[in-house]
């Protein structure tokens, strides 16, 4: 077992046994499950030189031994998905994949195995900063009493990795991807833009529209805006509709135009009739999730669209019976399909009186008849009584409770 | 409701998404009309509102203002075009520091930690947490004096304000936090009022803000030195950048923040002008002197009548207690962000103590040390300014190397023209700095 930053600085020598440098860095390919050596940096003097870990015939703690003599010694270029161990993981942060969270690498550990030099651990401790400062037999004596805090590089994902060779790594976030979209979002929260724009580049469109929804609120706009504008129109299409409007809105006039031209048509048709209404009325904080069905369809048939239909509805408790214009008709709940006939009509189980409010409606009043008709969702319609979305009960409870707590919950102030 | 669908969908993969259901055709609403497309700027500008005044304002603080009070005092309008000076300085440093914050979505600590490692951070925060306590002891002495100019013990007085200041960052949620910030912000305007109420000659004083002048004598230098020092704190530095950083201002966005940088600076020595007129009509005008803040406070009561007095006073209350509020936090932040240590006031004690530590930890200190009887306050604030005097070349030139990064800063590091303004500024800073230092040490 060695640490990073008790290699870094010792001697390299060549097969004369003169020393070449020291070591300055060492560089992996995280193709594999242990990333394993493959070069070493050299420093001697200002100059720094890149070698093949080839050229190793002995390494040790204390020194490196290589195989040639100096003068034949040739440099050579960092490839793909390679990563400098000090430049760009040692002090930076890097995912912790158990924990959910970003961790500071204070020191790296690594291992041979199979005769290669394979990087095992990652050290968050106190121990290793006062390692690297020199202060090893006080770290020991603390290690013995506090649990040494490594992390096993399979636990663990760099992000934003690549600086130091000058090439951004373009590394497919295989284990963060398996997060849950809100871990995801919670890390990629605290990235930089840049790296915050590659993580969810690099996600299944799907888990990259969970994972905007679930981003600060701040971040989404200037998010979509950094992507690629093909990517950010397909999540956008991905999402809720109500959380794509929410962000389009803040969005410049020209960006979100072009964003919404470039979404699917299906989508980009629900979150424009979203977006006109303002924020404060029924119309922005209604779901075009629902489910809607004909006047004429037997109860039967009814069923099977919800079971075609179900896994995207916001709810499936009331089911909206609208003409061929649009028109709300009628409302029928999920009991009075089960209790209907298969062969009955909706339209003669369903109910004619219903509630329902317009979508200019300010936000009290879309609590105050939920609350007093106790309903689970109201239906949402325009002046020609065209029924345009629903608001969920959870929603007008957010109406009461102020929600912007919930998913506003920046570090400093609390 | 969205939370739990999305549970659902991860317990059961991919099911493709099937839009609204049974909606054929239908009239599609007219397209121009989305209105919420495309806001108003000054909305835009209104909720960027809070770093900038915050932070510059938090600068004048209890040692700041008795800076200013004593200058005002001693040589009158003299120093006045020095504002100018440092309302420049003060912009173009919080400038970067919000800059590096915008783009890199990193506080300061941990762009130096990762740009030059582990000795030099550690090196840099410890004096940082000396520095920091230092001027938190300062801030709740400054506390302890107001009120007892308002007849308060300050045995009462501050530890309630520590438990105030503790309550709004633990308990308090950011928004509440900000908004009470920014009204003490506000209450600067007490300045302002107790500055006309003294009736100071205007003409005089705009004649000394535009027209530079100087006195070769050691008293003055002193002075000159320190006017300068107590607006621009490395402290300052780190939270104005984790400010932005959490307040997540992205950089399209940064424009507007720009602004209200210039506009705190511009607004903090507007206020420091106030005082330091104050001063000079009243207390430079009949000959008398003063010491400390509370001295000019009670000298003002006979020459400018005792409701300018009163609000001078408030005014000091009023900054130490801004001050003792965000400096605990700002040390926490940093060294927390440095070492890797959760942080967070939304995180519990046991899930992130260290942080919690720090932060009451340098409450309490502050306050407690505040109350020791016959403390030599004199020594402990200098002490203070001595270690940020030390500190602030150092973090100035942290900032000017990572500002210069294009690996960290992209195409928003610092352009050429930028550059030599910016260095031009740290450099004259750095001086004036370690001057400050070198006259404390061998006066």
């Amino acid at each position: 077992m060695f640490f990073l930053s008790k290699l870094l600085g010792q001697q390299v020598k060549d097969s004369r046994s003169q020393s070449v440098g020291v070591l300055d860095d060492i560089v992996v390919t995280i193709k594999r499950k242990y990333p394993s050596a493959t070069k070493l940096v050299i420093k001697s003097g200002r100059k720094k030189t890149l070698l093949p870990w080839q050229l190793v015939r002995n390494f040790e703690e204390s020194q490196t031994m290589l195989r040639l003599p100096a003068g034949e010694l040739e440099a050579v270029e960092p490839e793909e998905g390679e990563i400098f161990l000090a430049g760009d993981i040692l002090d930076k942060q890097i995912v912790d994949t158990e924990g959910h969270k970003l961790i500071r690498v204070n020191d790296l550990q690594l291992a041979r195995a199979n005769g290669s030099l394979r990087v095992v651990g990652v050290d968050i401790s106190g121990g290793a900063i006062m390692r690297r400062l020199g202060l090893s037999r006080l770290a020991e004596r603390l290690s013995r009493r506090v649990e040494p805090h490594l992390l096993d590089w399979k636990a663990v994902e760099p992000v934003g990795a690549g600086e130091a060779s000058g090439m951004k790594l373009q590394v497919t976030h295989d284990k963060l991807a398996l997060l849950h979209p809100a871990d995801i979002a919670d890390i990629a929260n605290e990235l930089s833009p840049e790296d915050r724009v590659a993580v969810v580049e690099s996600l299944e469109d799907e888990v990259a529209a969970d994972t905007v929804e679930e981003m600060h609120p701040n971040f989404q706009a200037a998010l979509l805006n950094d992507m690629d504008e093909k990517k950010a129109a397909t999540i956008l299409s991905n999402m809720d509709p109500d959380d794509a409007a929410d962000l389009l809105a803040d969005l410049p006039e020209e960006k979100a135009a072009a964003l919404l031209a470039s979404m699917r048509m299906k989508e980009a048709r629900d979150v424009k009739q979203l977006l006109r209404y303002e924020e404060d009325t029924a119309g922005g904080i209604m779901t075009t999730e629902f489910v809607a069905v004909p006047p004429g369809m037997t109860a039967g048939q009814a069923i099977g669209r919800l079971r075609e239909l179900e896994p995207n509805a916001e709810t499936i408790y009331y089911m909206y019976v609208v003409d061929d214009d649009g028109h709300l008709a009628g409302v029928f709940s999920l009991r009075d399909l089960l209790l209907a006939r298969r062969d009955e009509k909706v339209e003669d189980f369903m109910e004619h009186h219903l509630i329902s409010i317009h979508a200019d409606a300010k936000l009290e009043e879309v609590a105050q008849v939920v609350a007093k008709y106790n309903l689970l969702a109201l239906p949402i319609i325009d002046e020609e009584n065209i029924l345009r979305g629903i608001v969920t009960v959870d929603d007008a409870i957010d109406i009461i409770l102020p929600l912007t707590w919930k998913k506003r919950l920046p570090k400093i102030f609390g | 409701m969205r939370r739990f669908r999305l549970l659902r969908r991860f317990e059961r993969p991919r099911l493709s998404r099937v839009g609204r259901p049974h909606m054929p055709n239908l009239p599609s609403p007219r397209l121009p009309a989305l209105p919420r497309i495309g806001r108003t700027r000054l909305l835009l500008f209104l909720a960027m509102i809070g770093p900038g005044l915050i932070t510059a304002n938090a600068d004048n603080d209890a040692g700041g203002i008795a800076t200013y009070s004593i200058a005002g005092a001693r040589y009158g309008y003299s120093m006045l075009w020095l504002l100018l000076l440092i309302t420049f300085s003060l912009a173009v440093t919080q400038e970067m520091g919000t800059r590096m914050g915008v783009v890199t979505g990193q506080g300061l600590a941990a762009l130096i930690r990762e740009r030059f490692r582990l000795k030099l951070t550690l090196l840099a925060m410890g004096a940082m947490l000396v520095a920091n306590l230092g001027t938190t002891i300062s801030e709740f002495s400054g506390v302890a004096t107001s009120f007892q100019l308002f007849g308060a013990s300050k045995y009462y007085a501050v530890p309630f304000v520590a438990v105030f200041i503790w309550l709004l960052v633990v308990r308090g949620s950011y928004k509440i936090a900000e908004r009470v910030f920014l009204v003490f912000s506000s209450f600067y305007l007490a300045y302002v009022v107790s500055g006309i109420m003294a009736h100071p000659d205007w003409s005089q004083a705009l004649h000394s803000t535009l027209v530079p002048s100087f006195q070769m004598n050691a008293g003055y230098i002193l002075l000159f030195i320190a006017v300068i020092g107590t607006t621009i704190t490395p402290w300052g530095q780190f939270f104005i950048q984790a400010y932005v950083v959490d307040k997540g201002i992205s950089i399209r966005h940064y424009r507007y923040t720009k602004t209200e940088v210039i506009m705190g600076a511009i607004v903090t020595d507007v206020v420091a002008f106030f005082i330091i007129v104050a001063c000079a009509a009243t207390i430079y005008a009949t000959g008398g002197n003063i010491e400390t803040a509370s001295d000019a406070a009670q000298a003002l009561a006979p020459l400018a009548g005792e409701f300018a007095s009163k609000l001078f006073a408030f005014g000091l209350l009023n900054a130490s207690v801004l001050a003792a509020g965000i400096l605990p936090l700002a040390t926490a932040y940093a060294i927390c962000e440095a070492f890797g240590f959760e942080s967070g006031v939304n995180r519990s004690f046991r899930e992130a103590p260290i942080f919690h530590g720090i932060f009451s930890a340098s409450i309490i200190i502050g306050a407690g040390v505040a109350l020791i009887p016959n403390l030599p306050l004199l020594s402990i604030m200098v002490l203070a300014q001595d270690v940020n005097g030390i500190l602030l070349p150092l973090i100035l030139i942290f900032v000017m190397i990572i500002v210069n990064d294009r690996g960290i800063m992209g195409d928003y590091a610092n352009g050429r023209r930028h550059n030599v303004v910016a260095g031009l500024t740290t450099a004259g800073l750095i001086v004036l700095s370690l001057l400050l230092v070198a006259t404390s040490l061998f006066s």
